[in-house]
């Protein structure tokens, strides 16, 4: 998990198997379960636009369960309605 | 029978067929039972009716691994032992305690709950405590499991009655035992000390109670004296030692008033606890778990609101609407949790000794990869069960997800010490059989929580108790049949 580099990542939903996101770039869907884990910075948890850097992960493979509940990195415990 | 030396213990005729080291609530539950058996006992206490400073020094030890409490403040050296600063936590080990765990290496206990069951309503009764309510699922992952509080029962205070009555519990007080002396399979004397003079107590069985680093400091130095005639087999002497840490998981939002139930002073409480489902799913150890009211920081509350709204909107906002703000609440939620058993957390002998010349403790103590794991998905499933049930959000504290170093400004520990002489079906990897007797000697018994394999998350004074008491009847009638 390093700094934000090129290109970036954004939520685009959350879903059964975790939480899907897609390049700025491109429209097309990536799902980061692939990927690992993914990082979610602090100062970005702003009301669904959150911007992850490439290679960020969830942490510990949390989302990576089919659940509709989320570890955020900054601790919280979230479900996909909050 | 409370007698004033050993030549007056010689002198009334007495003549006790077991010998208990140690006046805790191990050693007076055992004596307790021993007189329901008509057995007549001796119970043999270090201190005094009163704990002194100068008696406590005894107690100091060097800590080696992660911060811990001061081991001469973590134990009291005086009759009823450590049960007159005991907290009064009362819960039985789950079954699944005793169980192997692939999972979890060293798990297993040669016993099952089932052995320990009919000593609960006996150990009810000691502890005065009520009757013990099965856990009740919250969800799937988390349980609400039932802790109840003893007054709590200071064993020196409330049972002093009974063994100065007693006509078969002899009592010496101020009367440390030094070691124990071997003969062939069997330990044929006590050497203790009384005043400035050593002398030799002959025993017929005897039963080391001294608590849960003593009972292995007294057998290492027995052993080390007598050239390994004690503890025969030593390979898991002193090892495998555990505590229950406790630590601060994480802050919740959650509604005013929620947390409180935890802060009552009622005599039976519910906490969280994973399920038996969770451990075995997620490979983690026991624990139990609960809410404790932040103290007097109102910009806690603020704060924690504050990113509830930014991480959580469309909940936080829902909460404020149904409930207002001077609804809401912040908690930290704290929990007392499993440690793995591992042979390298131990007790050893330091260079250094007492003022009786007895060796100080080291102990080696440090939470691993398997703690930190159960910490922080125990706290995740926690969440998940808050959400569930619509109760609150939790964070997570950062140090259970990024390997950073645990807490230094938590409880820590439980001053719960378990295991070092622990009860295993195997010499290789226990002191004790199922009957808490030493292996390959006759009349050497253990009691205490230093027999314990795994300690759950239980607090241990209740299991203590109750393996004290199936101690007692094994002993009466083995007694008996001599």
């Amino acid at each position: 998990v390093g700094e934000s580099v090129q290109p970036t990542y954004r939520i685009d939903a959350f879903h059964e198997g975790g939480v899907r996101v897609k390049t700025t770039d491109s429209p097309q869907a990536v799902n980061v379960l692939s990927q690992g884990d993914v990082h979610v910075r602090r100062r970005s948890l702003l009301r669904g636009l959150t911007l992850l850097p490439i290679g960020s992960v969830v942490v510990s493979g949390w989302w990576i369960k089919p659940s509709p509940v989320a570890v955020l990195r900054n601790g919280w415990v979230l479900s996909k309605d909050d | 029978m409370l007698f004033g030396s050993v030549d007056e213990l010689v002198r009334s005729g007495f003549r006790p067929r077991v010998c208990i080291v140690g006046t805790g609530p191990a050693g007076i539950s055992l004596a307790l039972r021993l007189q329901e058996r008509k057995v007549p006992c001796l119970l043999v206490e270090a201190g005094g009716f009163e704990f002194s400073q100068t008696s406590q020094e005894v107690y100091r030890g060097e800590v080696i691994g992660d911060r811990y409490h001061k081991l001469h403040e973590a134990r009291l050296r005086q009759f009823g032992g450590t049960s007159g600063h005991w907290s009064g936590w009362v819960c039985p080990l789950d079954a699944s305690d005793f169980e192997p765990r692939p999972h979890m290496p060293y798990s297993g206990w040669p016993i099952r709950s089932s052995d320990l069951e009919p000593y609960s309503i006996a150990a009810d009764q000691l502890l005065q405590v009520k009757a013990h309510m099965p856990d009740r699922p919250m969800t799937q992952d988390i349980d609400y499991i039932q802790y109840r509080f003893s007054p709590p029962t200071r064993f020196g205070t409330v049972y002093r009655p009974a063994v100065e009555q007693s006509t078969t519990i002899g009592l010496l007080l101020n009367t440390p035992v030094l070691e124990l002396v071997p003969g062939k399979g069997r330990i044929e004397s006590v050497k203790v000390l009384q005043g400035s003079s050593a002398t030799d107590i002959r025993v017929d069985q005897v039963c080391v109670c001294t608590g849960g680093i003593e009972n292995s400091r007294l057998l290492l130095w027995s052993n080390a004296r007598h050239a390994g005639a004690v503890v025969p087999h030593a390979a898991a002497l002193g090892r495998y030692w555990m505590e229950h840490p406790v630590h601060v998981l994480a802050d919740v939002a959650t509604l005013r008033g929620y947390e409180m139930q935890f802060e009552s002073s009622t005599p039976e409480k519910w906490y969280f606890a994973p399920s038996d489902r969770a451990k075995k799913t997620y490979s983690i150890g026991g624990a139990h778990i609960w809410m404790r009211a932040h103290a007097n920081d109102p910009s806690y509350i603020k704060e924690l609101w504050h990113e509830a709204l930014c991480v959580a909107p469309e909940w936080s906002n829902r909460m404020l609407k149904r409930f207002g703000k001077e609804y809401h609440c912040g908690a930290l939620v704290q929990t007392e949790f499993e440690q793995f058993p591992r042979p390298e957390n131990r007790i050893e002998l330091d260079h250094r000794t007492d003022a009786l010349g007895v060796p100080l403790s080291k102990l080696f103590w440090k939470k691993a990869d398997s703690e930190r794991k159960t910490a922080a998905t125990m706290t995740r499933l926690l969440g998940e069960a808050l959400i569930s049930k619509d109760i609150g959000r939790l964070r997570m504290r950062n140090y259970l997800t990024d390997g950073s170093e645990w807490p230094t400004g938590d409880q820590g520990g439980g001053w719960h010490h378990m295991g070092g002489t622990r009860m295993s079906d195997s010499p290789a990897t226990g002191v004790v059989d199922k009957n808490c007797k030493v292996f390959s000697m006759d009349n050497l018994y253990v009691g205490g929580s230093s027999v314990f394999a795994t300690g759950g998350h239980a607090s241990p004074t209740y299991n203590i108790v109750k393996l004290a008491l199936r101690l007692g009847d094994h002993l009466a009638t083995k007694l008996s049949a001599t």
